[in-house]
């Protein structure tokens, strides 16, 4: 896991979409096991993003009119699994994150810290490589971006998921194995 | 840019110029091998065509791997080069629309119009294509784009329900009108004194189905306005912002769906109206008329006794009945009138054309048993086919018994019994003020020489029967005798004119005729089916109906332009929700089928109740007519008729009202609303 610190407008954003496939660079190549993602091409793109990449915005970004099982089985229907399987795994990732008893909830009747958590199970739902995280507790009060956090950590540990999680906060960023720092376009470690 | 790609542009250009010389192939043979129209045969060719260019746009987008806009349209303009080349080659009369191709300016313009029409039908089948992942690999499953585009549209099962009753009752609850109203109307007649049901429960139970399907109907309108004044109550006890919350694109969706029911409603029930006509107009000319009449190319037709077998022996005949035309004039006391005056076979006549259940009072057969025309006024016949005429019918009857009839005229009894019979039309019969057993003369200008030149023979007939086709022209201008009797009366020895003919498919009568000549070897014979005999009115008629069929399609279309600004307010309104999915993996194609499937959902159930509401009507029309709007023949009737008129300026003024009312009310919903409802629902995907 590694935190990624760094003053407002520096690219921290932009950063983590071209990691994530999502913008390509204006110079240089993105490399995932040697080869350059923005060669493969839109279909394998969009395949290798649904495999190996799951995003959690600072919005959560869930879909307005499905509930959160449906939202968090989405990634799982993309990638063309039948709808039962897809919604088991999906069952299973909400009880993971703690929202058994909501999943037939729509985003606009969940709290923001059950919100951001669906965001999280759907990220997760098909065991990607990479978590991207922009700032997931951005918008949340201390404790339910505590408990987000104990999440992720958890999710770590148990799934072996790596992560880049962008964060204002100094104290979790503190908390995190690697520290990095982006400062006028370049990473360091901090 | 992407680059272009030489080799499918060449392909797309191989096979347009392909498909462009099947087409001419095509016309050439479809023309020269079978029977069929030309109008077909364009309407089979260049369909043909359009297919081949959508499905060649379709395999140049998977081999360009892409939408290959420029590869098709640099095809497409060689295309045009070539089709002028060719066009300018084939020249008149060889080409079949010579008169489109005489210069050359009109040859640019119709070589442009190919180019154009392969360009934009190959773009729409590329576009099929890319839908289908024609960029990289092909990807046919749309489960989870349809999911969402159900969800979109929300096309639940509460929407569903009250898209179907919203389907099905409005066509019940017409079809429902429909036969009460004819119920009414055969109450009516019965109480003026015309036989039939005497009460509307009595009028209805003879139409059981109906009656079903009725009843079915307006429980389903019942339950489904106590439904909609349900939750209209519920809805009032809640507050506004507790109330659901109903995207501004659903509504345009709705508005779509019912632009598109309506555009389908009026072309439905306006081609079904002039299809009706035609197909009435056929019936009627087709009752007084055989298909088709074989006559030869001389006035000596004596051997038909032996031509008659062979004729019928022919397969695809269904009957056959020899016939003699002439021109006479009728008089009944000092009314004259000019006829057309029919010899006909009366036992086989039947085989041929409607006549024989045409009578309205008197028989057929009599004019060749003249002895058989009682001597008294014959009572009229009770007849289905009389729309609203019985009334005349038994004035007439009436005015003749009290009326001295032929007998005080100082004829004796036997000879009027051997004055051979005639038969007319009604609209005749009025004019001429005769009824059955009264006597006409007929009047041939083709009389014997005298000292003073040419002197017209006349003969005294009995009217034998009255008929009624329901066409004035031939109720007013056709009588009918026997043929020996017209024989000896035209001095024709054993000719006859012709023999009329009767098929068995009656849109084949072109080639069966054909056949029919054929088996009589040819020369001197020939024939002459009903649709060149009455040309101009049937191309008349086609012509209107496809006038209407075009201007109908622009209602259609403008339905189309409807669905297209509703799918781009649904895409600017999920802009976001397109970029997550994609953050998710979705391919562009699967965002591109989600929209699709939404604009062919919203097609689809237009049309659908579009159709359902047509046929509905279709069947309203049917059962109750649209005349009966215009006649007020009883009291029921005409006040009928003011309750319609009424009724319409109601909903004028209600329609307008109505708008204001929405759109006042839906201003007001938004401004009681609490902000913090809008703010919860709108902000997540900020």
């Amino acid at each position: 896991m590694a935190s990624l610190v760094g003053p407002s407008g520096v690219g921290k954003s932009t950063f983590l979409h071209v990691v994530g496939t999502l913008d390509p660079p204006t110079s240089g190549h993105v490399l995932y096991d040697g080869q350059d993602a923005f060669e493969m091409g839109e279909e394998s793109l969009a395949r290798f993003r649904n495999r190996n990449i799951g995003f959690v915005f600072q919005f959560h970004y869930l879909l307005p009119e499905f509930t959160a099982l449906q939202n968090a089985a989405m990634p799982g229907l993309i990638s063309r699994l039948p709808r039962d399987e897809a919604e088991r795994v999906a069952r299973e990732m909400l009880e993971l994150v703690g929202l058994a008893h909501r999943l037939d909830h729509r985003p606009g009747e969940l709290s923001g810290g059950e919100q951001q958590r669906v965001a999280l199970a759907r990220a997760l739902v098909l065991k990607p490589r990479l978590l991207l995280a922009d700032e997931p507790t951005g918008n949340l009060d201390e404790a339910t971006g505590e408990g987000i956090y104990q999440l992720l950590f958890d999710l770590n540990r148990r799934l072996g998921i790596a992560a880049i999680v962008v964060t204002h906060n100094p104290r979790l960023a503190e908390r995190m194995p690697r520290r990095l720092r982006l400062h006028e376009g370049l990473v360091m470690e901090a | 840019m992407r680059r272009f790609r030489v080799r499918a542009s060449l392909v797309a250009l191989w096979l347009f110029v392909a498909a462009f010389a099947g087409q001419l192939a095509a016309r050439h043979l479809l023309s020269a091998r079978t029977v069929l129209s030309p109008d077909a045969v364009l309407g089979v060719s260049f369909g043909a065509e359009a297919v081949a260019f959508l499905l060649i746009g379709l395999l140049v987008s998977f081999l360009a791997r892409g939408f290959a806009r420029r590869e098709l349209g640099a095809a497409a303009v060689v295309l045009a080069v070539v089709a002028f080349v060719v066009l300018h080659r084939m020249k008149p009369p060889s080409f079949s629309y010579d008169k489109f191709f005489a210069d050359t300016r009109e040859l640019v313009i119709w070589a442009g119009f190919s180019g154009v029409g392969a360009w934009l039908l190959a773009l729409w089948g590329a576009s099929l294509g890319v839908l289908l992942g024609a960029s990289s690999s092909p990807d046919l499953r749309f489960a989870f784009e349809a999911g969402i585009a159900r969800t979109h549209l929300r096309l639940n099962r509460r929407t569903l329900a009250i898209l179907v009753a919203l389907g099905l009752v409005p066509p019940g609850v017409l079809f429902a009108a429909g036969v009460w109203a004819r119920a009414w109307d055969q109450v009516a007649r019965a109480r003026a004194g015309m036989g039939g049901p005497q009460n509307v429960v009595a009028a209805v139970r003879t139409d059981a189905l109906a009656l079903a399907l009725s009843a079915a109907a307006v429980v389903a309108a019942l339950v489904l306005i106590g439904r909609w004044v349900q939750a209209r109550a519920q809805l009032a006890r809640l507050a506004p912002g507790q109330r659901r919350k109903r995207p501004a694109t659903v509504v345009m969706t709705a508005i779509s769906i019912a632009g598109v029911s309506v555009g389908v409603w009026a072309l439905t029930v306006v081609l079904s109206v002039m299809s009706g006509f035609e197909a009435d107009l056929k019936k009627k000319i087709l009752g007084t008329n055989a298909h088709a009449l074989l006559l030869k190319y001389s006035s000596d037709f004596s051997e038909w006794k032996g031509v008659l077998p062979k004729v019928v022996s022919v397969p695809g005949i269904a009957g056959a009945s020899p016939f003699i035309l002439n021109e006479v004039i009728l008089s009944q006391g000092q009314t004259p009138t000019g006829a057309e005056l029919k010899g006909i076979d009366p036992a086989t006549a039947g085989s041929v054309t409607e006549l024989p259940r045409q009578v309205i009072a008197g028989e057929l057969s009599w004019i060749a048993e003249p002895r058989n025309i009682p001597l008294t006024a014959a009572k009229p016949k009770t007849s289905a086919q009389l729309l609203g005429d019985e009334q005349y019918l038994q004035d007439t009857y009436e005015r003749k018994q009290s009326h001295p009839d032929e007998l005080a005229k100082g004829v004796s009894a036997e000879a009027l019994r051997e004055m051979p019979g005639i038969c007319m039309g009604k609209e005749m019969s009025h004019a001429l003020r005769a009824w059955v057993g009264d006597v006409v003369q007929v009047i041939t200008p083709l009389g014997d020489m005298g000292p003073t030149g040419p002197i017209p023979r006349s003969k005294s007939f009995r009217v034998a029967c009255i008929l009624y086709s329901g066409m004035y022209e031939y109720d007013s201008k056709f009588a009918y005798i026997g043929i020996p009797e017209a024989q000896k009366f035209f001095r024709m020895g054993d000719n006859i004119t012709g023999l009329e003919l009767k098929f068995r498919d009656v849109d084949a009568a072109r080639a069966e005729g054909r056949r029919v000549v054929a088996a009589l070897g040819g020369f001197p014979y020939r024939v002459k089916d009903w649709a060149e005999l009455n040309r101009n009115l049937f191309s008349a008629l086609k012509l209107e109906k496809l006038a209407m069929a075009i201007i109908l399609t622009f209602i259609v279309l403008v339905a189309c332009f409807n669905i297209l600004s509703t799918l781009i307010m649904l895409v600017l309104e999920k802009t976001k929700e397109i970029s997550i999915l994609k953050s998710m993996g979705a391919r562009d194609s699967s965002v591109m089928k989600i929209f699709v499937l939404e604009g062919l959902a919203i097609g689809a159930i237009g049309t659908a109740i579009g159709l359902l509401l047509g046929l509905a009507s279709c069947s309203f029309i049917e059962r109750f007519g649209l005349q009966r709007w215009r006649r007020g023949r009883s009291k029921s009737l005409r006040r009928r008729r003011w309750r319609c008129r009424s009724s319409k300026a109601v909903r004028c003024t209600s329609r307008t009202g109505w708008a204001r009312r929405r759109s006042t009310c839906c201003a007001a919903h938004r401004s009681r609303c609490a902000p913090a409802r809008w703010l919860r629902w709108s902000v997540p995907v900020g």
